[in-house]
């Protein structure tokens, strides 16, 4: 049990910069997931705090103590792999024993864990086996059993779904929630699916280029993306995000959609824009709707779209649709009429949900500063 | 359809078989006939007498059991220099990022290119003022020089199979780099050794110029040097010669049979998600 803080931590690959100015302080028992597109340092700065990979700037602390020139073996971390890492000379018992041996446990406090984290993952039936005997979940549960028998103060997972089938990763993102409640231990996740990272997460952190790009809990990731990057990578299908310019129109400020409607601003959105302002408005595809299935708004506002293309789901439907050049996504839930390609079909949008940035900058626009 | 194509491919192996393993028939076939028929009969199959006395003069008479004893020692203490120099020099070039290290694999592949002849007189002079000529350790320094390089990528291609997920796994499991090494890396590195020591053995085996030019004492000759011995002023001993040759082969066989188990791979699967 430990928190972790990151100050200024940075990481050179010769003078390429990977990681640079990272600045962050995970509570005791927190699960926090690192999520961003390839690339964008979050395995680097997972695999720092592990002790794997050389800190070429700032400074990490596990519990108080500062780990920067530590071994891994030093950090009293546990690190479930991508590829699960299982020695495949070694039982899935002697898996899950080796770091107790090594520390020179007991032999009854070592069978003691290892029943206990066993049970906890269903991996009686197979302890005598080794993993190549075993299928893609059985290992991932393998891996997480090493992981949890040596009581470590924080867990990291480096994408350790990300190879296994669509239906198992549901099951298993399941199961590491359900793990955490049971063990309460502070835990870091890297992965590079939103899904995963809404799911799971006390705190997202989103990165980009080797930096942060905004840290909060996933509702307000969610709602309140601080960057257009940030709206269009959490969130599946993802916010639209439409060009359009600040105008004066007779009932006070609006932004007009290039060639498609003007969506009138309330007196927060347009406190510190200039008319002729050009901006990225952002909305999420649950906050548009047709008239006849649209739910409660705060702020309805209505315009006149087509429906070019309908993508029923069951309990919910993608209706993409175009007014004027603009184009949009728009998710109904429970639709209680078949849907269909139309013409002119009468659409209300909640402006409470809209999302302003800046067009050349990316950054959220329009309210005091966050 | 599969049953001509499996005959097929029979076929296909028998021949091959038969084309790699007639040399050693006649090897065989040559070593048991006896000398006063050996060219009155022509070349026949199999002769209409055998003898073991041809054996019997090698092993009891001839000084090839101390050949032998003196290539068992050269063979074994290059195959264990090699590998293990290797298997360091493998898990260097396959583990760390360091200056220079595309140059040096360059360098090592380089090492290769030059005819062994080439350096035998620089080498007799390097070894000569150090007391090194005409000993058993300076043929085995010689042969691992020789053979280090090629051993060195045998091994670092081994390494390269070993995912370094798992030795990570094992230093945040309490390991040192090194425990690493020796609990996880090596025991899944017990084929690439195998292959190894087997490739350095065989070489350091039958090797013919270096001993040639750097041995000169009759007891220090290896096996392949003894048995130029059979070629006489007058001719050449063939029956004693093939004897010797066919008494040389079992060393390498009862060798490779201990290690064959070594050799197969697939010990790393389910490691981690190919």
């Amino acid at each position: 049990m430990a928190q972790v803080t990151l100050k200024g931590v940075a990481k050179n690959y010769g003078r390429t910069p990977a990681v640079e100015g990272f600045d962050l302080e995970i509570a005791d028992e927190e699960f926090v997931v690192f999520v961003g597109p390839s690339g964008c340092g979050k395995s680097t700065t997972l695999r720092m705090i592990a002790g794997l990979e050389d800190i070429s700037g700032g400074e990490i602390r596990i519990g108080d103590r500062v780990v920067n020139d530590l071994p891994p073996r030093a950090r009293n971390i546990s690190m479930v792999f991508q590829n699960y890492a299982l020695y495949p000379h070694m039982t899935v018992r002697d898996n899950q024993a080796f770091g107790l041996r090594l520390a020179g446990r007991a032999k009854e406090e070592i069978a003691q864990k290892v029943a206990r984290a066993s049970g906890i993952l269903g991996l009686d039936p197979y302890l005598e086996r080794r993993p190549a005997a075993l299928s893609g979940g059985q290992r991932q549960r393998v891996a997480m059993g090493r992981a949890i028998v040596r009581d470590p103060d924080v867990f990291l997972f480096d994408e350790p779904l990300s190879n296994l089938d669509a239906k198992l990763r549901g099951q298993m993102r399941t199961e590491i929630k359900k793990l955490h409640e049971k063990v309460r231990t502070t835990v870091i996740y890297v992965t590079h699916d939103q899904v995963e990272a809404m799911t799971l997460a006390d705190r997202i952190v989103v990165m980009r280029d080797g930096r942060i790009e905004q840290v909060g809990p996933p509702e307000e990731v969610y709602h309140r993306p601080v960057s257009d990057f940030v709206a269009s990578f959490i969130g599946s299908p993802p916010m639209n995000l439409i060009e359009a310019r600040v105008v004066m129109e007779a009932d006070g400020p609006a932004a007009a959609l290039r060639d498609g409607p003007s969506l009138p601003l309330g007196p927060a959105d347009a406190a510190n824009l200039a008319e002729g302002s050009e901006i990225t408005v952002g909305l999420r595809p649950e906050a548009i709707a047709p008239e006849r299935m649209a739910g409660p708004m705060r702020r309805p506002f209505g315009f006149e779209a087509d429906i070019t293309l309908v993508e029923p789901l069951g309990g919910e439907a993608l209706i993409f649709l175009a007014a004027g050049a603009v184009e949009m996504t728009a998710r109904v839930f429970r639709p209680t009429t078949r849907l269909a390609p139309a013409r002119g079909v009468r659409f209300l949008v909640d402006l409470a949900e809209l999302n302003l940035f800046d067009r050349k900058t990316g950054r959220r626009l329009g309210e005091a500063p966050v | 359809m599969r049953g001509v194509t499996g005959a097929a491919l029979w076929l296909v192996r028998f021949l091959y078989l038969a084309f790699a393993l007639f040399p050693l028939l006649w090897l065989l076939r040559i070593a048991l006939t006896p000398d006063e028929i050996l060219y009155r009969e022509g070349t026949t199959l199999w002769p209409s007498r055998t003898t073991l006395a041809n054996f019997a003069y090698v092993i009891k008479e001839s000084p090839f059991p101390v050949f032998f004893a003196n290539t068992i020692v050269v063979a074994l203490g290059t195959a264990a220099a090699v590998t293990i120099l290797a298997a360091g020099i493998g898990y260097a070039f396959s583990r760390f990022r360091f200056r220079g290290k595309s140059a040096l694999m360059v360098f090592l592949v380089i090492t290769q290119l030059f005819p062994i002849v080439m350096v035998i007189t620089p080498l007799y002079q390097l070894l000569a003022p150090i007391g090194l000529v005409d000993t058993r350790i300076g043929l085995v320094l010689v042969f691992t020089a020789f053979n280090l390089p090629f051993a060195a990528f045998l091994m670092h291609s081994f390494y390269e199979g070993i995912p370094a997920e798992l030795e990570q796994a094992a230093m945040i499991d309490g390991c040192t780099r090194f425990q690493a090494l020796l609990r996880i890396v090596l025991p899944l590195m017990l084929p690439g050794i195998g292959a190894t020591v087997g490739f350095v053995f065989t070489a350091a085996w039958s090797e013919l110029l270096f001993s040639l030019m750097l041995i000169t004492s009759e007891s220090k000759k290896t096996f392949a040097v003894g048995l130029l011995g059979f070629v006489g002023k007058s001719g050449v001993d063939w029956g004693q010669m093939m004897a010797a040759a066919t008494l040389a082969l079992i060393p390498p066989a009862i060798f490779f049979t201990l290690i064959q188990k070594y050799l197969v791979g697939g010990l790393t699967a389910g490691a981690v998600k190919a």
